[in-house]
This record gives C-alpha cells, structure tokens and sequence, in this order.
C-alpha cells in the first residue's frame, strides 16, 4: 500500500519504517515491470500483458467490492460489454483505436448504472445473485446478436497503429503498464480522498455514514460506475490485444476469477489486486499439465484464503506489521477544533417536535410527543430503559419516519427527509450502541465526519491537485485537533475497532463535531465511563456549548445529566412525562417513582 | 479457588494486559476498577477463554484454564455474563433461560429445576416468561441476562459493566441482585464503572491502570484510598 502523503520531500520524515520499505518494494516491482520485455520469454510477456489488463479490470472491482463492500459478480459481462463496444467500433466503423478505447469505457460506465441501480434496495447476497443475472444476460445476448457481434464465430479486430505504424508486442506492454500505473494512481487516489473514505464508511456501517452526510445511492452508484469504467476499458484493451474475441471469454468463470484475485490479495488495499491478479493469472499457466483441475484448484484456493488469511495477503501482512498504516502527526496540533456558532445565538428555538408519534407494529413507541430545544443549551432526554429515548433520536436524524407528527430544524420541515440531508443540515450524532467504522483507522474515521464539508469533485480528487489537496489537509488537522480534545490523538493511526467501547463513545464524539453541527445529539456518551472520565466529558460538553453549539444529551448518570443540563426533559413509555430545569425535575415525584428510584434523589 | 499468575494479552502487537496476577477465594465478590481501555474486558474475556494469554497461567481449581476452549471453560464452571445485556430479544423469557441452559440441555429436569430457582430468585421474570426479552425494560434485561448465565449453576461468575446503560432506578436493583447471588454462595467477579457501588458489594477490589494491577486490597480500604479516591471515585460536589 502506498502510504499518502502530501509533499514528497516530507514523505521520507513522516513515514514509518514500514512504509519506507513499502516504497522500496513498489519502486522494484515498477522497475522489474520495465525490464520485463528485455529479460523474458515472448510467451510469458503476453502472460504478462494479459495480467495488467485483468489489473486495470480487478482494481475496478476492488472500487466497488472491496472498498464499498457492495459484492458484483458480473464483471465479465462489463468487460465483454467494454471488449464488444471497442470491437464493432473498429470492425463495423473503422474507428481507430484511441477512439474505442474511450467509447468503451463510456458505454460499460453506463451499464454500469444499470448494473448499480438494484444496490439502492438490495445488497450481499441478493446482489450477487443480480449480477450473475446480468453476466449471463450479456453472455446470451454477445451470442444471439449475431448481426451486430458475429455471434459464437466471434470477431476480428485489426490492430493498433501508432504514428503510422502497427504497434508490436513490446509496444503494447509498455502502453499496457502505462495505462495500468495510471489506473493504479487514479485509483489510490480516490480512495485516499474524501470519496474512498466515503466508500468505506459505506462498506462497513451504512447507518452511520449516511447520519455523518454520505449519500448512499449516489456513492454507490459511483462506486459501481467507476469499476464498470475500468473493466470496459480493460475489455476494449482486450479485444485489441487478443485481435479477435468471442463469446466464450465473457463467462461467469471469468466474474469468479476476478472475485477471487480480490479476496486472494486482499480486498480493500490497494496492493490486493496486484498480489492477487499476478498470483492467479501466472502460477495457472504453470499448472497447465492439470489442465482439467484448475478450477477445481481455483476453488480450493478460496476456500484456503478464506479460511486462512480472511482478509488476503495484505490484510495478513497489516496484522503483521501494523506500522504499514501510519500517520504521522502534524508539527503543531491546533488547540480550537470548533467552529464558532454563536453568532447565530439568539435563544432561538433551534428544534421543534410537534405531536410526534411512531408505531413499530402494534406498539407505540412515541406517543404524541412534542419538545422545543433553544440554540445554545445543553437539553438533557431522561427517562427509564425502553422509554423511546434513542427512537426519538433516530427520528430527529430521519433514520425513522414518524408515523405522524413534524420535526422542524431552523425553522425547516426535516420530515421525509434521508439521513445524510439532515447531516448536512446541521445535525451531527452519536450512537447508543457504538457505530464507527471498524476498518478505518481512528483519524479516518473523524474525517468521514467532515464529509459534508467538502466541495471538491471527483476530477480535483482523481488527480489530488489544488482545492482537493488544500480540503484533505484542513479536514487532516482538524480531525487531529478533535482528537487532541477527546485525548485519543495518540491512537489515530490504528482501526477504530482496537479501541475501547468507552474510547469509542469519544471517537463518535469527534467525528460528529468534525460535522461542524448546528446540533449535537449525544445517545449516551458517559455509558462505559468512570467519574473522573465522566468530568472529562462534562468538560468537553462544555467547551461546545461555549462555542454556542447546541447539546442534546440522553444520559443515566444523573448527576452528571444534573450538572449539565439547562432543561430536562423525562421521557416514560413514549410520552413526555414533565419538562424544567434540573431542580425542578429532580424533585418532581412522578420522575423519582418512574426513574430516579428514592436512592438517588438521596444520594444527590 | 481461581488463580492468575503473570499473564500478559496482546492484540495483535498491542499488550494490553502486562503481568497481571490476581486471586479470587470461594465466596468472595471481587471488583476491578480502572479507567476505559485499562484492559479489564480484556481480563474477563481472557479468563473465559475468548482471548488466549501470550504468557502465564490461569488455574481455576487446581487446573490450568489458560490453554481450552471457551466451551469448556464454561464446562468447568465459569460464565460470563458480557457488557450490554445481549438478551435474545426475539425470544421470550424462558426461552433465554433455557438458552442458557445449553450445556444442561439433555437433563431435562435439571433445566427445569432451575429455571423454577431462578424464578424463585427473581420472580419478576417468572411474571414475564411468556414475554418476548426484547419488550422488558433495561433493569429486567439485566436480571435476565443474569439470570441466564445462572442457569448453569457456575461456580464463578464474572459480570462485565452490569450497570452500563441502565437507568439509576435499575442500577440500584442490579447491585442488590449480585449481593442476592452472593449470599447465596456464588463467586463473582465483577468489572465496573460505577465504582463506589461496586465496591459496596465487594469483599475485596483491583485497581487496574494500563493493564498492570497498581492497587489492591479490601473493599474498605480501596473506599478509603486517596489515590482511588483521586483517580476513579471523583470528587462529589456537594
């Protein structure tokens, strides 16, 4: 994996030792990929011309299957759709091929769409079984269409001319490992920016990437548009190198194959498809006397590699050597994370609840609950297990519907609303049963919050230059800085999941602030805390108020909800029990009997 | 009756437990207090065999435990009862206990003379038995995921965080729940933040702070420790 870093002059000063080595093996592996056509048997360069194309294909694939986690097997279809488009091109129109090659992309890009679209109400196993569907439709039909695609007799193609002359075998290579860097540079480079975090986050909590601000249709969409991209340009590659394609290359073994390569190398890491692809492309052809076998071996291979290294050969090396992810921390971390909001204090109501209710089957969660949250307070939800506390967040957040009822924010209607148009609203969150992304490392993780903060597009990311560069380094010290306020600045580098689930509560903490919300829901931040981590927090919650962003807090420690709180509301059985400021709740009967119990109200 | 002698755990390269070693006599409530991350989860999953120690020995018994499965430790005699309650929520209440029961399942009767114990312990769940888990409120969770892990009857019982999440109405409940089992003659080790209530149950407390054991002694004398007092207890405002 290529480390990222911004200047290349400080790569060798902020990077671990790992990394360095890292560097050293990919500089290598670029030069022996030179050397290559010099050294090597003209068999074995076209073994090797056909791995960078499968490359540019499975780096796609990773896009959408590895870092989006939205599994496709029906890659093939694509780049028989890419290798097709580039070939009837040529032969029906004599395009040349500089012209197909972009055509190609174009049209499996679309179909790539088409292929996306079901990702919108299905995933995992049901989306598999889609994407089989549309292999196999694109196999038939390459085969029935024999006007346009000559049919099971297949096509030829002529080939490449460069500057007058056909280009050789040789030429092809380098054009082909040309092409291949550059997908391989492109690539990193997304997923390195705002868009691979997003795909990630997707990947590993849908739940919370949306409430953080990512769109999941459209991230999805895009996932799958930028693989189906790749493997129509691979395809179009294909037909070119080959000089003559077929039906019987664009079969369902072939999505398989490519499905495998990921899940061998490791899928998610940029070095993944590279290890994985060169594996299962090379060592086959030295298998060849098991002609027969070799699916059976590639079988045996996957269910080897799943069971023994569950997230490839780089996943295997990660865990081996954890330095390889590794952020080096800026020279000085900036004390103030937190946007000013209290210009726009002015006790205004910020939220509004009218009548709201929500039925889950036959039972009523929240009953006809109406609440009115100032800017600029700390407004503490109480009230007994089950009492439809987080529900009601949940609501707020729009990852439910209220049966009836409306919830305004700044003076907007929120109903009807998707979770990441709420995020970006101004409504950041945290989770009762911790939510973060397991497989992003702790800094990552707080900038996914930022996600709604920045403006730059896809092209600014593809190639990391201007306003792309300047986003990622402002979001990087910023979430260095939320990090430093929550005091897990020293874990940034390692996965979220290593830490613990009260540590976890802070992380959430963070990435929500780094939303830069208007409103902070907090669902249980102290759980899992002892006092004097508890004093810590009430600090925090009071640095953001000061800062006049407005805290919504649902809490079981009382005395710290005491502290903190400027109104109380109790919640019991869906409905709003009373309202007031702490003093006043504490002592109200009612509450004692349903929540406090006498004990606490004689402790406090 | 269980005895850790210098383990050391690691995640990956991560030590998070760093030579701990600590007893537990038959009867006793033991609580280990420490700070988030301080690796106490650690230690419970290590003792119940999810987590294996790099180095030492754990002896439960006269045998050491540190090398068998997390079934067989069961086996032995030692349950957990994990963080967060994690009943069965689809499934009513006796339906959980008998889960718990699992290690029992072909002794029939067994199972069934212990679920009336239990009822008999906390007969609010005898109440609710027909009740989907999911539908009790926080403090009745609790006591059923309690519950649950008594069904094996275990001669050591650890409880991780059981007052986490819970309403201050229930977390009064829970701690007279573990004296209850107490009483009764199990021993129990307990993890938990709610330190000063923790303690009120315990014989005898840890105090764990970056995976090494800093402080130990009677229940008392932690209370009265001003360095626990300082660091874990925080200063009550009056």
């Amino acid at each position: 994996m290529l480390p990222m870093k911004r200047k290349y002059d400080s790569v060798l000063n902020s990077s671990s030792k790992e990394q360095k080595v890292l560097w050293v093996i990919a500089i290598l592996a670029v030069l022996s990929f030179l050397a290559a056509p010099a050294v090597v048997s003209s068999y074995f360069l076209r073994l090797m011309s056909l791995t960078l194309i499968y490359l540019i294909l499975t780096t796609g694939l990773n896009i959408i299957a590895g870092y989006t986690g939205q599994v496709s097997l029906g890659q093939a279809g694509l780049y028989g759709i890419g290798a097709y488009t580039g070939a009837i091109l040529a032969v029906k129109l004599g395009v040349p091929f500089w012209l197909c090659l972009p055509a190609a992309m174009v049209v499996a890009g679309l179909f790539g769409l088409v292929l996306g679209a079901p990702t919108l109400k299905v995933s995992g196993h049901y989306l598999a079984l889609i994407t089989i569907g549309f292999g196999v439709i694109v196999e038939k039909v390459l085969i029935e269409w024999q006007s346009l695609t000559g049919g099971a007799m297949g096509l030829s193609l002529p080939g490449i001319t460069l500057f007058g002359q056909n280009l050789s075998e040789m030429g092809f290579y380098y054009l082909l490992l040309v092409l291949c860097l550059l997908t391989l540079l492109v690539t990193n480079n997304i997923v390195r920016s705002y868009f691979g975090r997003a795909f990630i986050a997707i990947r590993d909590n849908e739940i919370a990437a949306s409430c953080m601000g990512v769109n999941l249709t459209s991230y999805k969409l895009l996932a799958f548009v930028l693989s189906a991209i790749l493997a129509g340009a691979a395809g179009c590659l294909y037909a070119f190198y080959s000089v003559f394609i077929s039906p019987d290359t664009f079969i369902f073994n072939l999505s398989i194959f490519f499905l495998l390569t990921i899940i061998v190398g490791g899928a998610g890491t940029i070095a993944g498809p590279i290890i994985g692809t060169m594996l299962l492309t090379i060592v086959p052809e030295y298998l060849h006397f098991l002609d027969d076998y070799r699916l059976i071996i590639y079988g045996a291979l996957l269910i080897l590699s799943v069971i023994g290294l569950p997230q490839g050969i780089t996943g295997a090396f990660r865990n081996k050597f954890p330095g390889i992810v590794y952020f080096a921390p800026p020279a000085d971390i900036p004390d103030d994370p937190l946007t000013d909001k209290s210009y726009e204090l002015e006790n205004n109501i910020l939220l509004e609840l009218e009548n709201v209710s929500k039925d889950f089957g036959g039972l009523r969660a929240i009953d006809e609950f109406s609440m009115a949250v100032k800017s600029g307070t700390v407004h503490s939800l109480i009230g007994p297990n089950g009492a439809g506390k987080t529900t009601l967040i949940n609501i707020i957040t729009g990852v439910y519907q209220p049966s009836v009822g409306k919830v305004c924010f700044k003076g907007k209607d929120l109903l009807r609303l998707k979770p990441d148009r709420i995020a970006l609203a101004g409504i950041g969150r945290t989770f009762q049963n911790v939510q973060v992304f397991d497989n992003l490392t702790v800094l990552e993780n707080v900038m996914v919050g930022a996600h709604g903060k920045f403006r730059s597009n896809i092209w600014h990311n593809i190639f990391r230059i201007g306003k792309a560069r300047q986003e990622e380094e402002k979001a990087h010290l910023q979430a260095w800085s939320l990090l430093k306020m929550v005091g897990l600045e020293d874990r940034a580098s390692e996965p979220a999941n290593s830490l613990s689930s009260g540590q976890q509560r802070l992380l959430e903490i963070a990435r929500a602030l780094a939303m830069e919300p208007d409103l902070l829901l907090l669902d249980e931040p102290a759980a899992g805390l002892n006092e004097i981590e508890i004093e810590r927090l009430g600090e925090i919650i009071g640095r953001i108020k000061d800062k006049g962003i407005t805290v919504f807090l649902i809490e079981h420690h009382i005395d710290f909800v005491m502290d903190i709180s400027d109104v109380i509301t109790v919640l019991n059985f869906g409905r709003k029990l009373t309202e007031g400021c702490p003093s006043e709740v504490q002592s109200n009967p009612e509450v004692i009997k349903a929540y406090l119990g006498t004990e606490a109200v004689e402790a406090c | 009756m269980l005895e850790i002698n210098n383990i050391r755990v690691s995640y990956g390269k991560v030590e998070v437990i760093k030579d701990v070693s600590f007893h537990i006599e038959k009867g006793e409530v033991v609580v280990i207090i420490g700070a988030n991350g301080a690796g106490k989860t650690t230690i419970m999953r290590t003792i119940t065999g999810l987590m294996k120690p790099s180095i030492g020995s754990i002896v439960f018994k006269g045998q050491d435990i540190s090398k068998i499965s997390a079934e067989r430790i069961v086996a032995a005699g030692i349950t957990m009862c994990p963080e967060g309650r994690q009943v069965f929520p689809q499934h009513t209440v006796s339906q959980n206990l008998k889960l718990g029961a699992y290690l029992i399942r072909h002794n029939r009767k067994l199972v069934q003379e212990r679920m009336e114990k239990m009822y008999e312990l906390f007969p609010i769940l005898k109440e609710r038995q027909q009740q989907l888990a999911g539908t009790l409120s926080g403090g009745e969770q609790q006591m059923l995921a309690i519950a649950r892990a008594m069904m094996v009857d275990p001669e050591l019982l650890l409880l991780d965080e059981p007052s986490a999440g819970l309403a201050p109405i229930y977390v009064k409940n829970t701690f007279d729940m573990i004296k209850k089992l107490s009483e009764r003659g199990t021993t129990i080790l307990l993890v938990e933040q709610m330190a000063k209530m923790a303690l009120g149950v315990a014989d005898r407390a840890y105090v764990l702070e970056t995976g090494r054991i800093v402080i130990s002694g009677s229940a008392q004398e932690i209370m009265h420790d001003p360095r626990v007092e300082e660091s874990y207890l925080g200063q009550k405002k009056s």
